[in-house]
């Protein structure tokens, strides 16, 4: 029988969309930081999608790690793919759902002590 | 690594474009220098922005690694100086004209517009990055 103090599903879930969200951040600061350089192509941070294609398997998901990737092809005569609103909004996105995810992290915790109490 | 590495990235940003705007405002200055120590007018500044230095151990690892962004260099501008009509000026040639900065204040200011926007962008990059940091300290709280 699992021990849901030492092996919380959630938990295990959260500190991987927590570690998604912190290379995210890297890749959006990097992304903006380079928005005038010439030939640059931006970077995502793959995840949810690989979250959905295990929808309804709890164990898959919690072994599902993020990608970073680079994006190709540009509208610009420069060769730069950054789009400096989809940045900006991705940048309140990401720090929104970080701090959502040390809410709800912090609530597991908070429980397990009870438990543990 | 993580999060301190994405400050490093704004960080990185935040130095080239203040860079680049006091290339900008040095061509904006000069505008008008018709002699240097060169013997020639003031030639136009312009920098050439490129990614950051790959760091060597991202390059072991075989990771994508992000690196920020840095100017690669300040170089002159080849094109030809604007050629004015004024015999009695002490700098002028033997036709009379006076070799004035190939500097078009128009463009100098549409450059220090796009500058200051990729500041602000990466300060608030940098405001989100810190509150990010800040929350992560709560975890286990």
């Amino acid at each position: 029988m699992l021990n849901p103090i030492t092996s919380n599903n959630s938990i295990e879930i959260l500190g991987k969309a927590l570690n998604a969200s912190k290379t995210r951040m890297e890749a959006i600061s990097n992304n903006i930081a380079n928005i005038d350089t010439p030939g640059y192509k931006s970077y995502k941070v793959v995840f949810e999608e690989e979250m959905l294609k295990h929808k309804g398997d709890i164990e898959s998901m919690k072994t599902t790690t993020h990608k970073l990737e680079i994006t190709s092809g540009s509208m610009r005569v420069d060769g730069n793919n950054v789009d400096i609103e989809m940045e900006m909004a991705n940048l309140a996105k990401n720090e929104f759902w970080y701090e959502a995810l040390v809410t709800k992290l912090n609530s597991d915790f908070t429980r397990m002590r009870l438990v543990i109490k | 690594m993580g999060l301190f590495s994405s400050m490093d990235i704004s960080v990185s940003a935040l130095t080239t474009q203040r860079l680049r705007m006091d290339v900008i405002t040095n061509n904006i200055a000069n505008s008008d220098t018709t002699m240097t120590s060169t013997g020639e007018a003031y030639r136009r500044q312009v920098v050439t922005i490129g990614e950051g230095s790959t760091r060597f151990s991202s390059v072991l690892n075989k990771q994508i690694s992000l690196n920020g962004v840095k100017i690669e260099s300040i170089v002159e501008d080849d094109a030809p100086f604007i050629m004015v009509y004024d015999p009695n000026h002490p700098h002028a040639d033997e036709q009379g004209y006076v070799a004035m900065p190939n500097i078009d204040t128009l463009q100098e200011m549409t450059d220090m517009m796009s500058a200051t926007r990729s500041y602000e962008a990466n300060i608030t990059a940098l405001s989100a990055i810190k509150s990010m940091m800040r929350k992560g300290l709560e975890i286990g709280r």
